[in-house]
């Protein structure tokens, strides 16, 4: 008998069916999917919260200015981890598309999503919120109930934040138009992610905040959360069903301007259509834009350059504005590794077809497009932020110097790029990510020392380091262009593939 | 005289638009039990777009819409429970195996285990795919896709079938076998609505054909009829006449003009 019109048969065919898949790994990065990676990050969120806990405690700050900085950073992570979850998971066109013409009712479906959901509640609301509750009893003021209350407070959060996520979907779902939908649940993941640039000021906020008015705007919200969950419930599977017919098509074709200049300096119409095609896929492309999101967290190294941005690194106080050419960097250098995955993989044969000539200028192509499109804009954002706070020379000289750095990470990633873009199916794990980070970590700390105690100690030094990194850049730019060409032609599987460094001799024009 | 019996589809003064393009325009026609209907039209017509109106995944935005006497969008469960549909794009969750996916499309139309599995058991086999049942649905090639999206939009012995070019990458032999199965469905009194642009198949099976250009019906009535009337010697004839498509040498001679430019 259907209750509350959830019919039981269909929710537990539909409940196993999301188990099955989490257990194949049928969708791309979805937390929920992968049960080893659900441990993983689960693990490494406690052992990280463990940590801060432990210090925290050890500071002994009053217990309730403790338990709020800690449920307010469980809640944060909550919501960007759900916030991805839920739109991978009830953005789906496929599964749409298999189950929009059976006879589920919408309540049915959104109860076994929220089963599948709450999955993820179980393994994070006791990683994220466990140690803190533990360590809280090292506090003065803490009674003995303490852990009990803490946690018992975040498992009711992370059930409302989830509510949120699924809430905050079904209105996309019932208010966005379908051929919008996809790019509108990335924009909501994307401003999650951006939060991180803001996550240590609002934790130092949270810390001065009163919780009872939040008490009493928990009520509310629930019943928001609530309402909104029955837009769930009305045509959703539909309504996915419809984003397969993807985004209208725009009434003009814009001609890219750039194109003609690439033709002519990168390397004749390959480098050309490289330039064009890599970036509109990495505008387009759903799979790219998915995996792109996640990096966004790299973002969280903004956080106190932004805040710190009056301070002038040539006045000899250490400022973490140094850290933003480095972050646009390593930003460049993540994004190699997932630019050969993409939606459309199957695409790749026109690549085989392609004469051996033509994929030389098209890696070019596809530095130009990276360049252009990762590296110059936030370095011209840069210059603009800089000259309102600082000198002209100062400002400018900055900006040079971030894209000079910004430069050399774009022809130190191509080595990265294992494939042409979007040509190959998006990796579900990255194996070098981790080295990756600890290396570019290393080599970043080492770069800001060296700013600070050594460059910007004149106006001469940076200028000269900028024309270093540039000079360095232009040396190094075609052996790293010979290694991404011998990659792509390997993973294209091409007859003539090789591994060695073919010359650069000739373009195709 | 017996009393016709009740329309199974009913689609009356119907318009559909996606966010800026208008696709159906006050279409009307009646599908009757045990009729094989031709949908026929050029590509972006609107043909897999009334298919899903029947099928209740999409809603007609002015019109009326009754599936065995149901209106939808309203009674679309109820519609969903009596349909076979077999899309145009084979998208399967490809981590299942052709038989798990069987499973799954007729549990959720609460057929009974047994007669399930004898089912699942008889479709696969004629279909030849009984060695490759436990073989996950990425391995298969796109005809064995299509052969298990048709299987799974009969498990459940529906009275409507609607087939969105169900022939897409089948073999000859399946392609045969597909025919077959379209009169033997009609004889056993089916309604089946079959979209497809290989004519002479539809001139073959279908009792009736309609014709839909630009979202409106242009023709609708049996192919012999639709040839007398066009007086062209096949159904390619009147599809040509009918959707303007103009001369074909002339095109295929400027294309030639184009590449020597």
């Amino acid at each position: 008998m259907p209750f509350l019109d959830i019919h039981p048969a269909r929710y537990r065919l539909l409940a196993d069916l999301f188990r099955e898949l989490t257990e194949r790994r049928e969708l791309f990065t979805q937390l929920g999917n992968d049960g080893i990676a659900l441990r993983t990050a689960a693990l490494l969120y406690f052992i990280l919260i463990a940590l801060m806990s432990a210090l925290i405690a050890f500071s002994a700050p009053p217990v309730q200015v403790y338990s709020m900085v800690f449920q307010g950073i469980a809640v944060f992570m909550l919501f960007t981890i759900l916030l991805s979850e839920t739109g991978n998971s009830l953005v789906n066109p496929v599964e749409a598309s298999v189950l929009a013409h059976r006879p589920i009712s919408g309540a049915t479906y959104t109860a076994a999503k929220l089963t599948h959901l709450s999955r993820i509640l179980l393994f994070f609301v006791p990683a994220l919120s466990a140690p803190p509750a533990i360590a809280g009893l090292l506090l003065k003021d803490a009674r003995w109930f303490f852990p009990l209350a803490h946690l018992g407070i975040a498992a009711v959060a992370g059930v409302l934040v989830a509510l949120f996520c699924c809430a905050l979907y079904g209105a996309l779902l019932r208010f966005i138009p379908p051929a919008r939908l996809k790019s509108a649940a990335q924009t909501v993941e994307l401003f999650a992610w951006v939060g991180f640039v803001f996550l240590g000021p609002a934790t130092r906020r949270l810390s001065h905040l009163d919780p009872r008015p939040l008490l009493y705007a928990l009520p509310p919200l629930v019943l928001l959360s609530l309402f909104a969950l029955r837009f769930l419930s009305v045509d959703y599977l539909a309504r996915v069903t419809a984003i397969q017919r993807g985004a209208p098509l725009p009434k003009t074709t814009r001609r890219s301007l750039i194109g003609p200049l690439i033709a002519r300096y990168c390397g004749g119409p390959p480098a050309r259509a490289a330039f064009e095609y890599t970036s509109r896929l990495m505008r387009r492309d759903y799979q790219f834009r998915r995996q792109a999101i996640a990096l966004a967290s790299t973002l969280a190294l903004l956080g106190p350059a932004l805040h710190s941005i009056p301070t002038d690194p040539f006045s000899s106080v250490f400022t973490p504005i140094h850290l933003v050419p480095h972050t646009i960097g390593l930003l460049t250098i993540l994004l190699a590794l997932i630019l050969p995955g993409g939606g459309h993989h199957q695409a790749s044969w026109l690549f085989r077809l392609a004469p051996p000539a033509a994929l030389r200028s098209f890696v070019e192509g596809v530095w130009v497009s990276v360049w252009l499109g990762v590296i110059v804009p936030p370095n011209l954002l840069l210059a603009a932020a800089l000259l309102w706070f600082w000198p002209v020379p100062h400002a400018l000289l900055f900006a040079l110097f971030s894209l000079g750095v910004g430069t050399a990470y774009s022809v130190a990633a191509l080595p990265f790029i294992e494939g042409l873009p979007f040509t190959r199916q998006p990796i579900k794990r990255q194996p070098v990510m981790f080295p990756v980070l600890v290396v570019s970590g290393v080599v970043m700390a080492f770069a800001v020392a060296l700013q600070h105690f050594v460059l910007f100690r004149s106006l001469a030094s940076v200028a000269a380091a900028a024309l270093v990194l540039f000079a360095a850049s232009l040396a190094l730019r075609p052996k790293a262009l010979a290694v991404f060409e011998a990659s792509s032609r390997f993973h294209l599987d091409c007859p003539h593939a090789s591994l060695s460094v073919a010359p650069r001799s000739s373009h195709y024009v | 005289m017996m009393p016709m019996p009740p329309p199974v589809v009913v689609f009356r003064d119907v318009s559909f638009r996606y966010a800026h393009q208008d696709v159906l325009h006050s279409l009307s026609f009646e599908l009757r039990p045990g009729e094989v209907v031709g949908l026929l039209g050029p590509n972006g017509a609107g043909k897999s777009t009334t298919i899903k109106i029947i099928t209740g995944i999409l809603a007609a935005h002015v019109g009326t819409v009754q599936v065995f006497g149901l209106s939808l969008p309203e009674r679309s469960l109820d519609v969903k429970q009596s349909i076979g549909y077999v899309p145009e794009a084979a998208l399967l969750f490809e981590s299942l195996t052709g038989q798990e996916f069987l499973e799954l499309c007729g549990r959720l139309h609460l057929v009974d285990e047994d007669r399930l599995q004898h089912r699942i058991a008889e479709l696969l086999e004629t279909f030849g795919l009984a060695s490759d049942r436990s073989t996950r649905l990425d391995a298969y090639s796109k005809g064995m896709r299509q052969k298990i999206l048709i299987a799974a939009a009969l498990l459940h012995d529906p009275a409507l079938i609607l087939l969105d070019e169900p022939l897409t990458g089948l073999d000859v032999n399946a392609s045969v076998l597909v025919k077959d199965l379209i009169a033997a469905l009609a004889a056993a009194g089916k309604t089946v609505l079959y979209s497809s642009h290989v004519l002479d198949v539809v001139e073959r099976v279908c009792d009736r054909a309609i014709i839909i250009d630009n979202g409106a019906i242009v023709a609708d009535d049996s192919p012999s009829n639709l040839i007398a009337a066009a007086g062209a010697a096949t159904l390619e004839g009147v599809f040509q006449k009918l959707t303007g498509a103009g001369a074909p040498a002339a095109a295929a001679a400027r294309i030639i003009h184009a590449l020597h430019r």
